[in-house]
């Protein structure tokens, strides 16, 4: 009997006893019941919206139709000031991060070549210039209001939403949830109002000839680009590899202006992007993607430390990471950054140093052995360093990342 | 009254189909059949207070593992806060199963959240990895992912094998 299967015997013979079963069942009869709230949106006589303007002509090939969206900003810059006392804010992180590794044998990234994984960040290796950055609060929003933001997106996409459901604090989560299904046959997912996914009930359509992400991105852009809510696109792909050996691309299009002040391009690459995860050549294209989402409420200015002081602090060992602890003093650091970490469990949204990171004694052969020629692999990490000067950070407050 | 599909479904019969996944997921959270019986309880009366409407049964069992996943999180933090010692795991193996089994039910126990309930999903429920996607409103990739360093971790606890994978 494999481990597998002592497993699966082992839990499957678990259930809960008769006297669990009774007073479970006293506990829910004596619970008050809620009113029935009615969740179903009604469906308009949609068709008509749903069909393509005719005469629609595509420059770029014939075949089938571009996808073409009303489009909409669904979320604003909020903008940031200046304060003159500044309160303490605290840095989140998930109960189990940090455990995503039992050993320090490899990096958390495969890669053939240690460049994949570097995007176009405007602050890569460029941030000295940044002496502040805004801070957001991130509450909680009602189910009302994200149920708002999402009618304001199935607006944009052409529809409308048909059922949806939003569960938060009441059930013991630390953010609200919200999903929905849309008239279309499409489906949203929302974390807060800071994170919105949508899947389409289809893949736009592209040619055969555009069969990779390089060839598909301008067309892709041109049906995206009504939803984005900005002209002026730069587009960052970087690219791992699964156990498999199968590249896997992330890739966004993100507002770049140069004229723009660093700060006001680094809040841009952040928040006001749009694209998605995991493109697999293999997938044949496109169905799903995360809109622009800012922070909703106006962020303040908090000074920050600089490069040095946080790489010094990962190489003391002082970082937040997926992998077990790694030999910091002797890691070869690839590149140092700021981002902005806005998790959904976070209280408040804010700039760290994300510091690109790779070791000469990793091995990559053994877990990649399913993949064709193992030693062609390497891997790298990220660490993650507040920003915030340490004056005006809380200590390090473990929270809960569910199912993230 | 529950609604399911649009047909309304008894606490009795909520109980009698669900409660082995949520009781299960949540004494592999936890390890001891106490807390689990606590954490599980919580989930059914958090469903009564909640009263939503399920469009079909993937919705329910999704609601039902997010819910489960939150009540334990919060029940082992409960503990920790209060400055009190939890109750270690016991991974014993539930009676009926065989006694070899409490090495591979500690070494799950041991897996990050986030593999831990890939895997009972996978090989105790039987979902395929698109099927847990849906199921926890991620990618297939990222399940996958999931599954894959899960697997990895366990041959290094278990020093052999878990299983082998059928994509």
């Amino acid at each position: 009997m494999t481990n597998a299967e002592l497993y699966r015997q082992s839990l499957s013979s678990l259930t809960p006893g008769a006297a669990w079963r009774e007073r479970t069942l006293a506990a829910m009869e004596s619970a008050s019941p809620r009113p029935a709230r009615r969740r179903t949106l009604p469906i308009l006589a949609a068709c008509a919206a749903l069909v393509i303007a005719a005469g629609l002509v595509w420059r770029w090939f014939s075949g089938p139709a571009p996808r073409t969206f009303p489009g909409g900003t669904v979320s604003q810059d909020p903008g940031y000031t200046s304060a003159q006392t500044l309160e303490k804010i605290s840095w989140s992180a998930p109960v189990d991060m940090g455990m995503g590794g039992s050993d320090d044998t490899r990096g958390f990234f495969m890669v053939h070549d240690l460049e994949e994984m570097t995007g176009v960040n405007p602050t890569l290796d460029n941030t000295d210039r940044i002496k502040e950055l805004p801070v957001y609060k991130n509450p909680i929003p009602s189910e009302e209001e994200q149920l708002r933001f999402a009618q304001n997106v199935a607006a944009a996409l052409g529809t409308e939403i048909t059922d949806y459901e939003s569960y938060g604090p009441e059930t013991g989560s630390p953010c609200r949830f919200f999903s929905a299904h849309m008239a279309d046959g499409g489906r949203m997912s929302m974390e807060n109002l800071i994170s919105c996914h949508v899947w389409l009930p289809e893949r736009l359509p592209l040619p055969a000839w555009a069969d990779t992400l390089e060839k598909a991105a301008p067309l892709l852009w041109d049906q995206l680009a009504p939803l984005s809510g900005f002209d002026s696109p730069a587009l960052e792909v970087t690219t791992h590899y699964n156990f498999y050996g199968e590249q896997s691309q992330n890739f966004f299009w993100f507002r770049h202006d140069p004229e723009d002040s660093l700060t006001d391009q680094l809040l841009d690459y952040c928040f006001n992007r749009i694209g998605d995860r995991f493109w697999y050549e293999s997938d044949g294209g496109m169905s799903a993607f995360y809109l622009p989402c800012w922070p909703t409420e106006e962020g303040v200015l908090y000074p920050i430390r600089t490069a040095e002081e946080a790489v010094a602090d990962f190489r003391a060992g002082d970082y937040l990471g997926m992998d077990a602890p790694t030999d910091g003093a002797n890691a070869q650091i690839l590149h140092v950054e700021l981002v902005y970490l806005n998790q959904s469990y976070q209280s408040y949204i804010q700039p760290a140093y994300r510091i690109t990171y790779t070791q000469d004694y990793w091995d990559e052969t053994d877990i990649m052995s399913d993949a064709p020629d193992p030693e062609s692999f390497s891997s790298v990490s990220v660490a993650y360093v507040p920003a915030v000067v340490d004056e005006y950070l809380e200590e390090l407050d473990v929270r809960y990342m569910p199912n993230t | 009254m529950l609604t399911l599909q649009g047909s309304p479904l008894s606490w009795e019969e909520v109980l009698d189909r669900y409660s082995p996944l949520v009781y299960r997921l949540a004494w592999q959270s936890l390890g001891n059949r106490q807390d689990a019986e606590d954490a599980a309880q919580e989930v059914f009366v958090a469903l009564v207070r909640s009263s939503p409407s399920f469009r079909d049964e993937t919705h329910l069992r999704a609601w039902l593992i997010r819910t489960t996943s939150h009540r334990c999180k919060n029940l082992a933090a409960s503990a920790w806060k209060r400055h009190t010692v939890p109750l270690d795991p016991d991974w014993t193996p539930p009676a009926g199963a065989p006694p070899q089994a409490g090495a591979v039910l500690s070494a799950v126990g041991r897996l990050p959240e986030k593999y831990r309930t890939a895997v009972y999903l996978h090989y105790v429920e039987g979902y395929t990895a698109e099927e847990i996607a849906a199921l926890l409103g991620c990618p297939r990739g990222t399940v996958l992912s999931r599954l894959m360093r899960a697997r990895k971790l366990l041959r290094d606890l278990l020093k052999e094998e878990f299983d082998h994978d059928q994509r």
